[in-house]
């Protein structure tokens, strides 16, 4: 295992590194040898010794490591390395596949262009009989055959005039010379005919036989197209060979036709396929967060990538005040992965429903939850050849701990308010379903008020900009470190607007799943709340007068009068200009307010799916009395301590609104 | 909406309707007021109905306020309960207006 052992030029795409990973990790599982190896990136100037050289771009080199004290059999180095060179080829072979498939589909549409006759509604089938109706045409006695190559045969297509015939030799006879010299014959002798034909029955007592490859520049030869005459006096010139090598043109374009309206129709499923897969996530693989918990703030974002990912999320309130979040990602894509994902949670809860309510609070055993899982899983994945990544985590808000289970998943990052620092959460367990044996084992931290936990797929931190670089874990923490102290929803805002500029793109290679959960600090735990949703219209404005009428005088509430009626003011203000400008004044469009009443502060989310307004700081309004307009943002950040605008990502905008109980400071705006 | 109007000698006190100036009601009551923006006008707006007022009210104010200005007028405010008073203080309108608390004062400072 000394040096390197180069296999292929080049680092795959960034965003299937985790995938690649994952794979190499299955691949060494089953040579039995997954606790002995890691696959590892590593700065090229700090690889450690004894690693096998996978892949590198730049600066950076993927690398298969020995765990310590592992002891690899002699065949397992170019084992894994050979399934790393097939994962390669196939990935290749894919996208070779599909650059023909856009040639072919514009020489398609050219030739398409030449013939009326194929414009027809008829079938494929219809189309090449009469090709060969065309070519007995202007010989008496005639016969013709369409022959298309099988696997290494030539099976008769279609015939014209003549009993079924069986198979053709792509070797031997008339048609194996056709194959080999890829070019039309004629033979008018039928002495000659039949030496040279030999087994070739069809045309064994023909005066007369002409033949013409049935080839495209992509594919080559893949069928003939064969005339022969029996009528005594028949004799072949080269105007009836051009024309049948015309028509084997003809049945070429539509025989490819026919093949490329099957690949368009399979790739019509495929969409379709992604379709389902979206609604297999949106409705089994990820949970619609808790709002307004009196204990955590949770935000989650799930973007779809263009083919169907198994990532897959959710939380579960506990009755002690707990919260469980369960992340995760299947490997692979498509269907399949969506379905193992969802099956994964169903066994999840399962387990929980099982163990999880029999236990005291304070005693949750969650790896007993996740071991229980993995034994009903790990066959499964086993035999499908699939495994799972996962992280199982439980927030307990009355011991202010964090305990958790991962199973091979990315990890964790953990804000600390205290510090204002983001450390990495992160276990060592292997996939579920990479080794029968695996046991799980727990782990647990200090989780204070204020301190928030980002959950992330691999789609995040792989995200990649033109140059291949790739967004990482860093950047992540730090978006984490500036955001937390703005709540679940700011954080997750961030990190897709980062993401964003830095990739450049708005679409994504792989699912792009993160959650986002904050233990609010006690002073922001809601004590009362109350939410009412308006129609955009300014008529509607009654509707919010009378609910934040009442929210505002409620005792719970707690608020002077004065800074009551500034508060309406304020929330009309904000109200107002999202009927204005976000909907333009359109009516029958939703608005939605949340308002909640916490120890030192209120808060106000108002959420709209207009246009997104202003984020900048507003401008002072003329206070000589100058201009009539421009006090509404001027009144919102007067009454108001902080005015944040999210993007949230159902699409809806959302303005939060706070204020402070010891409303003084001047107005701090984020962006 | 009606509106009442009282006019003394050449100063005409207007009572501005309704419990709300908002942005729902602004624009029509602009057109309302209208013929009253008379060149040179001296006028009184009594706001003692109007229990709130937002920005779009208080755009409409001043531009009447702008309005007679220009032509030689004059118009002041008085009746603005406390949540009223706590918006023009806000913006600072409390120094633009004269504003006063009853309508006796408001007239007396017409010299009527």
């Amino acid at each position: 295992m000394n040096g390197a052992s180069q296999l292929t030029p080049s680092l795959p795409p960034t965003g299937q590194l985790g995938q690649l990973r994952s794979f190499l990790l299955s691949r060494a599982a089953a040579a039995g040898l997954a606790s002995q190896v890691l696959v590892e990136i590593y700065p090229h100037s700090d690889i450690p010794p004894g690693c096998l050289w996978l892949e590198s771009d730049g600066d950076s080199s993927l690398v298969l490591q020995l765990a310590p004290n592992a002891t690899l059999p002699p065949s397992a180095v170019p084992a894994l390395a050979s399934a790393w060179k097939d994962l390669h080829e196939a990935e290749k072979r894919e996208l070779l596949l599909l650059e023909e498939l856009a040639v072919d589909w514009e020489s398609l549409q050219a030739l398409y262009d030449l013939s009326a006759d194929l414009q027809s509604d008829l079938s494929h089938t219809e189309m090449l009989r009469r090709i060969l109706e065309r070519a007995t045409a202007p010989v008496r006695d005639s016969s013709a055959i369409l022959l298309l190559e099988r696997s290494g045969t030539l099976v008769p297509f279609s015939w014209f005039n003549t009993q079924a015939p069986g198979e053709f030799s792509s070797i031997t006879g008339l048609t194996g010379r056709v194959v080999r010299e890829q070019h039309a014959i004629v033979l008018n002798d039928p002495v000659r005919i039949r030496a040279v034909a030999g087994l070739e029955s069809s045309w064994a007592d023909a005066a007369s036989v002409a033949l013409a490859p049935i080839t495209t520049p992509q594919r080559g030869l893949f069928g003939i197209i064969a005339l022969w005459s029996r009528h005594p006096e028949s004799s072949f010139n080269s105007h009836l060979v051009r024309l049948l090598e015309a028509l084997g043109q003809q049945a070429a374009l539509i025989v490819e036709s026919d093949r490329l309206g099957r690949t368009l129709r399979e790739s019509e499923r495929l969409k379709q396929e992604i379709q389902i897969g979206s609604l297999i996530q949106q409705t089994l693989l990820i949970g619609e967060p808790p709002r307004h918990h009196p204990y955590f703030d949770i935000a989650t974002m799930n973007m779809p990538s263009q083919t169907v990912d198994g990532d897959f999320m959710d939380m579960f309130q506990r009755c002690d005040d707990g919260l469980e979040v369960l992340v995760g990602d299947v490997m692979g894509k498509g269907i399949p992965a969506a379905l193992i994902g969802a099956a994964t949670k169903g066994q999840v809860l399962r387990a929980i429903a099982e163990t999880g309510h029999a236990v005291a609070p304070g005693a949750v055993s969650l790896d007993g939850i996740i071991n229980r899982a993995a034994a009903r899983m790990t066959p499964h994945l086993q035999a499908i050849d699939r495994f799972v990544t996962l992280n199982f985590a439980l927030v307990d808000p009355q011991r202010n701990t964090v305990q958790w289970v991962d199973c091979g998943h990315t990890a964790t990052l953990h804000y600390h308010a205290a510090s204002a620092e983001a450390t990495q959460m992160k276990g060592e367990g292997l996939p579920m379903g990479v080794l029968e044996s695996e046991v799980y084992s727990e782990s647990s931290a200090p989780f204070e008020p204020g301190d928030t936990l980002l959950f992330y797929s691999d789609g995040v931190t792989e995200a990649s900009n033109a140059s291949g670089d790739m967004f990482g874990e860093d950047r992540l923490a730090a978006v984490l470190v500036e955001h937390a102290p703005h709540g679940a929803a700011a954080v997750l805002d961030a990190v897709r607007r980062r993401v964003v500029e830095f990739s450049g793109s708005a679409t994504f290679a792989d699912d792009f799943t993160c959650l986002a959960v904050r233990l609010l600090p006690r002073g922001e735990r809601p004590v009362y709340s109350s939410s009412v949703t308006l129609d955009s219209t300014l008529s509607d404005l009654p509707r919010l007068y009378a609910w934040a009428g009442t929210f505002l005088a409620a005792p719970e509430t707690d608020i002077e009068p004065e800074a009551a009626d500034l508060l309406l003011l304020a929330l009309t203000e904000s109200v107002t200009n999202i009927m204005r400008h976000g909907y333009e004044g359109a009516s029958g469009k939703p608005i939605a307010i949340f308002a909640a009443a916490c120890l030192d502060r209120l808060v106000f989310e108002i959420e709209d799916e207009g246009i997104p307004w202003t984020y900048e700081p507003a401008p002072d309004p003329a206070f000589d009395g100058s201009k009539s307009g421009g006090f509404g943002l001027f009144i919102i950040d007067q009454v108001m301590d902080r005015r944040l605008h999210l993007r949230l990502p159902n699409g809806r905008n959302r303005l939060q609104l706070t204020r402070f109980r010891n409303h003084q400071n001047p107005t701090e705006n984020t962006p | 909406m009606s509106i009442a109007t009282e006019t003394l000698q050449d100063i005409q006190i207007i009572t501005l309707p309704g419990e709300t100036l908002d942005a729902g009601n602004a624009k029509i009551l602009k057109e309302e007021l209208a013929p009253m923006m008379q060149p040179g006008a001296k006028l009184i707006f009594d706001l003692t109905q109007l229990r709130f007022v937002d920005s779009s009210g208080l755009g409409l104010l001043l531009s009447c306020l702008r309005q007679v200005h220009n032509t030689g007028g004059d118009l002041k405010l008085c009746g603005l309960n406390k949540a009223v008073r706590a918006l023009f203080e806000l913006v600072r309108m409390h120094r633009v207006f004269e504003i006063f608390a009853t309508r006796e004062e408001a007239k007396r400072s017409y010299g009527v």
